[in-house]
């Protein structure tokens, strides 16, 4: 099954397209995440997977094929928007309460104050007076007390610090492990993808740059550094994702065009992280991978 | 644990929503309880003023009655206080006051509780919120304003009954200032009240989804308001009234016309005819006119000459003349009738206005 699938979808403001001829396909179990300069269109992307907004073209489902933001969609999907939007006159469990009868049915309360207890965040305080990581953590509560099999998080690290950062991914990753949830979040912050995530999308200019997963992406891609005058024999072998070219010096990041492709001689492979994959593809928006699985089509 | 919890399947989902403390109807009390508490406490003030200036009035209709003070012609030395009152007050006063006041009501409602409601979750950002739950966004629209727009139906509908209430002795005195046609008290009855109220809300409620921001909403939905309640009260009412009318000859009152505009021959009377004006009794007069022995309608020339030739030379001159007074009414049977079509019509164009909303929220992004 996969959590999320596109098909030729895109969201067109006005004249301007935010999200272009998009085809995804993240299987389900995973947490992914979506990497990308601003404006390249993560909001959109996940607004159209919510059911926030609908596509201007093209189609988008959830958990196996329920078109976004439908009412057996909307009851498995939890959503944490940007800016953590909660109803910030309310007291916090005055916010449970409403949450959980949005949500009646699956709605898991004693998970609920289970988690705001272990993280110290007084019930009787209003939303708006919490600090923004205590706020960040309501939120993720009341989509974790929806039992939800896919959660999507736009931005959720933003308001946080380091430390917050970390207790945030670390309930996420624990859900996801627990309960088998599915994780789709957007970040800036690059170093963290790598510790959580297990499957990428990088968009670039409203579209898709790279997707797949995480294992793959880091087994086929390599860093090489070799005479500068080799560069174009490097790049018969490998696409050349990133480029840095000194005097005498080359470096690139590439990725193979086939599982046993060998370094040129001369050449010397290093292994790679995600974060420099990452960071080549956003320097260079017009290079693209799409090593995942094939986007399915829908019928 | 309650069925909240354990009910997954959708009955149980429906049952929850009614259980007391975790209801749609605790969410929107919860939500805008701010609003709703200054609301309440400003109608209930209106309210329990109508109340207490109603009862005083009925103590002097009451003492009227004990004293025989209604007939035409009781000028005792008793009466004389109480029907200077009524007649000359503060009663009269009050009862332009609180028609206002009535008329007021809707357009507060809308501006105040109808137009931030959605506008707000737009600005907030909430709407990213509201509308990603599990409930949906079609329901969630549904409830919150079906409840919210049942509930200052309600309260309209109690100010209206109180404020009918409170008029009965200024109408069953004065002829025509607080009569059950006159546009002031019809459009206030229980029925047109929270038809009015329903239909302000709704106003604004739509003009909060498609601005988006919470004061130009309230300042559109004031401006609509406004116009709908002057359109209602100035020229509809009258336009509703003058459909289908009834023609009767009338020459008791033609012979003393002393209200309307006179055009074309045709004296506009928009007028209600009570105890001191002879006609179709309780009915509503809506136009009149004159026509010779010959069937000719008079010109407004004609008219104004034997007006002023003839009016006050006792009340036989128009049928010694052998001309005629023809009058249009609508029976006072009618009443309800009209109090249905001006409700129905009002209530109808709030649901076409809701109607309009639930799809911009079905169909809009966030």
């Amino acid at each position: 099954m996969n959590v999320i699938e596109t098909a030729g979808l895109g969201r067109r403001y006005l004249r301007t397209w935010a999200l272009r001829d998009c085809n995804l396909a993240i299987p389900a179990g995973r947490v992914a995440a979506l990497a990308g300069p601003n404006g390249a269109g993560k909001t959109t992307l996940m607004h159209l997977a919510v059911g926030l907004i609908a596509p201007t073209e093209g189609r988008v489902t959830v958990l196996g094929g329920r078109p976004a933001g439908s009412r057996e969609a909307l009851d498995r999907v939890a959503f944490v928007a940007q800016d953590v939007p909660l109803y910030r006159h309310l007291p916090v469990d005055d916010m449970l309460r409403l949450a959980r009868v949005l949500n009646a049915g699956r709605w898991d309360q004693s998970r609920a104050e289970r988690r705001l207890a272990a993280m110290n965040i007084p019930l009787r305080r209003k939303v708006g007076k919490l600090s923004g990581g205590q706020q960040a953590q309501v939120a993720l509560t009341i989509a974790l007390a929806r039992r939800p099999e896919f959660l999507v998080l736009d931005e959720p690290l933003a308001p946080l610090d380091p430390l917050a950062r970390h207790e945030f991914l670390a309930a996420v990753m624990e859900t996801a492990a627990e309960d088998g949830t599915s994780v789709l979040f957007s970040s800036h912050v690059i170093t963290e993808l790598e510790r959580v995530a297990d499957y990428l999308v990088v968009l670039a200019c409203g579209r898709v740059q790279v997707a797949g997963d995480v294992e793959d992406l880091v087994r086929s891609h390599q860093l090489l550094t070799g005479p500068a005058d080799g560069v174009a024999a490097a790049g018969d072998r490998f696409d050349v994702v990133h480029a840095q070219q000194g005097l005498a010096q080359a470096q690139l990041l590439v990725r193979q065009r086939t599982a046993s492709a060998q370094a040129p001689d001369g050449w010397q492979a290093h292994p790679v992280t995600l974060e420099e994959i990452v960071l080549a593809y956003l320097r260079e928006p017009e290079a693209s991978a799409l090593p995942g699985p094939e986007p399915a089509v829908i019928s | 644990m309650t069925a909240l919890t354990s009910g997954v399947h959708p009955v149980g989902r429906w049952r929850s929503l009614r259980a007391p403390g975790t209801s749609m109807a605790w969410v929107v009390w919860r939500q805008h309880r701010g609003a709703l508490t200054w609301l309440g406490g400003l109608l209930l003030a209106f309210g329990v003023t109508m109340l207490v200036a109603g009862i005083q009035l009925h103590r002097i209709y009451a003492a009227e009655i004990r004293h025989g003070c209604l007939g035409a012609s009781a000028w005792s030395h008793a009466c004389r206080p109480l029907q200077n009152t009524i007649g000359l007050g503060w009663p009269q006063a009050y009862t332009n006051l609180v028609m206002l006041a009535m008329q007021a009501v809707p357009v507060i409602i809308g501006v105040f509780l109808g137009a931030p409601l959605l506008a707000r979750e737009y600005t907030a950002g909430t709407v990213r919120f509201a509308w990603t739950q599990g409930i949906g966004r079609t329901r969630w629209a549904v409830a919150t304003l079906g409840l919210l727009a049942a509930a200052m139906a309600a309260a309209a509908c109690l100010l209206g009954l109180v404020f009918q209430w409170s008029l009965l002795p200024v109408a069953a005195q004065t002829s025509r200032l607080a009569d059950r046609w006159e546009p002031g008290v019809f459009g206030s009855t229980p029925l047109t009240a929270a038809a009015a109220a329903v239909l302000a809300f709704a106003v604004g409620v739509l003009a909060g989804a498609l601005i988006r921001r919470v004061v130009p909403a309230m300042a559109v939905t004031a401006a609509v308001t406004i116009t709908v309640a002057n359109l209602t009260y100035n020229r509809l009412h009258y336009w509703l009234l003058g459909q289908g009318t009834e023609l009767a000859r009338d020459q008791a009152f033609g012979a003393a016309p002393n209200v309307g505009n006179l055009s074309g021959g045709v004296l506009t009377i928009h007028e209600t005819v009570g105890h001191a004006t002879p006609g179709p009794a309780g009915a509503w007069l809506d136009q009149g006119w004159y026509t010779s022995a010959s069937g000719q309608r008079l010109s407004d020339t004609a008219v104004n000459h034997l007006q002023n030739r003839y009016t006050g030379t006792g009340p036989e001159w128009l049928t010694r003349l052998h001309d005629t007074f023809w009058v249009t009414y609508q029976p006072g049977s009618r009443y309800w009738l009209f109090q249905l079509i001006l409700g129905g019509g009002t209530l109808l164009a709030a649901a076409l206005l809701a109607a309009a909303t639930i799809a911009l929220i079905r169909h809009r992004r966030a």
